[in-house]
Parts: structure tokens; sequence; C-alpha cells
């Protein structure tokens, strides 16, 4: 018998939390293919590593940009391998649930469902991510007070205002984690001439990277290929520059929780200026977010308990109290 | 006999009511209960469980 699972299918990580278990996989969203036979190498972490060393035969990619499905075999093929991981085989199909991006389109809502019951599900049922991220940061959402979750993955960046086990206002952006890394690459490239890939850029943005001024700043060393020679050069970076260069993705991000406090009833803003706003997710973690946050909001910004496993383990409570949990599911509601 | 067949009807209707009290009741407090069920299954010492269990394993997983 099929234990039941639940996913969080992010564009940069994937993690998945077994009924009863826990979390039993937790790895990047990458999957390594042949070009030639279409035939997998590698997924997770071992895919990973292959980004931008590859032979001209192979390539690793992100099958998931945005949240959505942008390769929809390579997603199902990823799926599948996921499930065998995991214990499911064609005998034993587990009822799923899947944490996608709010703003999810029709299309790509039925392109989730089919690629998780075609890679072996019984059921697959999805749920909106900062609705699983509110659940997962054991926020008090059955009471009648208001609830705010930012969630910055790596592709989008949703806040949710949420009262009653529901959502009150609601907003989402396409940008994320990997905008910024993107805005390094190109920053990099404009000012200094020397082109680097998306894995230094992420390197870069854990080292230097901040939204606001932090104490104890340093200065980085980033080596990449001079566009003009075409050679190995090395150029120092400050977190002032990264700043400046990021500084358009992190507005758009701290605009969006803007607009969903705007959005928000009136009798709620009491709450949030005494229970503060949680923020989770990968893409929450860059240095000086929440103060940058805070600054542009008034209101309160804390970190959750464990940003990177919320949303699953808020799709993983779902799973474990499936029956009662019904009408969290998206299509679900009455 | 009037008086029998008077009872078996007053019976009847009474049967009767009883059946759509019994019918309607459950239906007006299924929406309460469902939703009843739906936040307590959402309350923090509901969801502790599923916290508990991984941050467990986190710790048995730092332990090895």
């Amino acid at each position: 018998m099929a234990r039941d699972l639940a996913i969080d299918l992010g564009t940069a990580n994937t993690l998945v939390y077994m009924k009863g278990r826990g979390i039993v996989l937790n790895e990047p969203s990458v999957i390594a293919l042949n070009r030639q036979t279409g035939e997998v190498l590698a997924t997770g972490h071992e895919a990973w590593h292959m980004i931008g060393r590859t032979p001209g035969y192979i390539v690793a990619v992100r099958p998931l940009r945005g949240g959505a499905i942008t390769d929809f075999d390579v997603t199902e093929r990823m799926i599948r391998l996921l499930l065998q991981r995991v214990g499911v085989s064609r005998f034993t199909r587990p009822k799923v649930v899947i944490c996608v991006p709010s703003a999810i389109t029709e299309v790509e809502r039925r392109a989730v469902t089919d690629a998780a019951r075609r890679a072996g599900a019984a059921d697959a049922q999805l749920i909106e991510q900062p609705m699983a991220a509110a659940i997962g940061a054991n926020l008090p959402i059955d009471e009648p007070v208001g609830n705010m979750v930012i969630d910055i993955g790596g592709g989008t960046s949703e806040t949710a205002v949420i009262s009653l086990g529901g959502i009150v206002a609601l907003e989402a952006v396409r940008v994320g984690s990997f905008d910024i890394d993107n805005a390094i690459q190109n920053y990099v490239r404009r000012e200094h001439g020397i082109a680097i890939g998306e894995r230094t850029a992420e390197e870069i943005k854990v080292a230097i990277g901040s939204a606001a001024e932090t104490p104890d700043e340093v200065e980085a060393e980033v080596s990449g290929r001079d566009l003009m020679q075409g050679l190995p050069k090395t150029v120092v970076l400050t977190p002032e520059e990264i700043r400046y260069a990021i500084d358009d993705v992190v507005t758009q991000i701290v605009q969006s929780v803007v607009r969903c406090l705007a959005k928000a009833p009136p009798e709620l803003a009491q709450d949030f200026l005494v229970r503060g706003m949680y923020l989770v997710g990968g893409g929450g973690l860059l240095r000086g977010l929440a103060e940058r946050i805070e600054r542009e909001t008034q209101v309160p910004v804390r970190m959750s308990n464990m940003p990177l496993e919320a949303v699953v383990l808020g799709a993983g409570h779902c799973i474990e109290n499936y029956d009662a949990l019904k009408r969290m599911f998206m299509g679900q509601r009455r | 006999m009037t008086v029998a067949l008077v009872v078996i009807i007053v019976v009847i209707a009474l049967v009767f009511v009883v059946l759509i009290a019994n019918r309607r009741t459950p239906a007006s407090n299924d929406g309460v209960d469902d939703f009843r069920r739906h936040l307590d299954a959402l309350s923090p010492e509901a969801r502790q469980q599923v916290i508990d269990r991984v941050q467990h394993r986190e710790e048995d997983d730092d332990g090895a």
C-alpha cells in the first residue's frame, strides 16, 4: 500500500513529504538529459552540479520556470523519477497533494495534475503555495485574525492574508530569486565585461547579496570569461554594486507586498501591526530583505522557523488530514 | 374503530414529522460541522505532530 505524498514542486527545489514519515526528499528541481536520445542521465543534486558544465550532448535543465511547467514531458519524467525514488510503483499508487503558485492558469493547473497522474499518482490535488506555507509556518490561521505570509521562491513571490482557514487577500508576481541571479549576471556582464554562469551568480548572491545595508559587509572576487578577449578574468564586486544590480527585482517583490496589504480588509490591519508578517521560501533568506519590507510597509517582518520546508510541511499536514482539509484544495472550495 | 383510525393517523403523522426533522437537521448542521472539522484540523495543536515529525527527523539526521 503506497503512502500518500505531498510535493512542493518548486522552481528551485523539490521537496516530498510522505504521510506518517515526514520529509523524505529535498533536492534541486533539475534534470540532466541526453540531447540525442532524450534519456534521463541524472536528477536533483547530481544534475544541479552539471549546470553550465556539460558537453554538447548533455543538457541540464530546470523544467519549471516562474512556478509553471515549461517542458511538460521533462516535468512528467522528473515527477515519475521522484515518485519511484520514494517507493511508488505501478502497483502502489498514492494520493498526491502538490503545491503550486496561486497565480497558476487553468492550463498550467491541468498540466501539473496530468503530469502527476501519468507519473503514477492515483489522485492529484493542488494547493496554493502561500496557503501551504501559512499552515507549515504554524500560523494561527484557524482563528478569525489576519495572518500574513510572504513566500519568495525561485520563480514566484506570493503574499497572502489568511483568516479562518481561507485566503482573504492575495498578490503574486512571477519574480523570484532566480530573477535576482539573472540581474547579477546581467550587471557583471554590462559593468565588468565578463560572463558568469547562473551558479556563480547564485554564489555571489549568497555571499554578498543584500536588499538593504547590513553590518559586516565584505567584498567578493568573482571569476568569469572576459567578453572581449575570451580569457578567464577575475573582478572584485562590492555589496553596494550587488544591491544596485538587484534593486529592480527587490522593488517588485516589496511592491507586491504593499499591494497585498492594500487589498486586505481594514479590520485585519491592526492584526498585522501586532502579529507582523511571516517570511518563508529560499528567496526570503536574502540578507536585509526583511528589514527592507519592514521599512517600506511599517509592519514587523518575522522569519519562519523553517523557511525552506514550510510549504511542504503545510501540504504534508493536508495529506495527513486529507478528508478534513479537502476544501483547501484548488477547485474543491464550496 | 374511528378512535383507532385517528390514533393511527396521528402516529403516522408523528413518524412523518420525525423523519422530516431528522432529514433536515443533519443537512443544516453539515456545513457547520464540516467547517468546524476544517478549522480543528488547522489548529496549531493538530499541526504540531507534522512539525515534530520533521524536527525529530532532522535531529536524527544531525546525530547520525
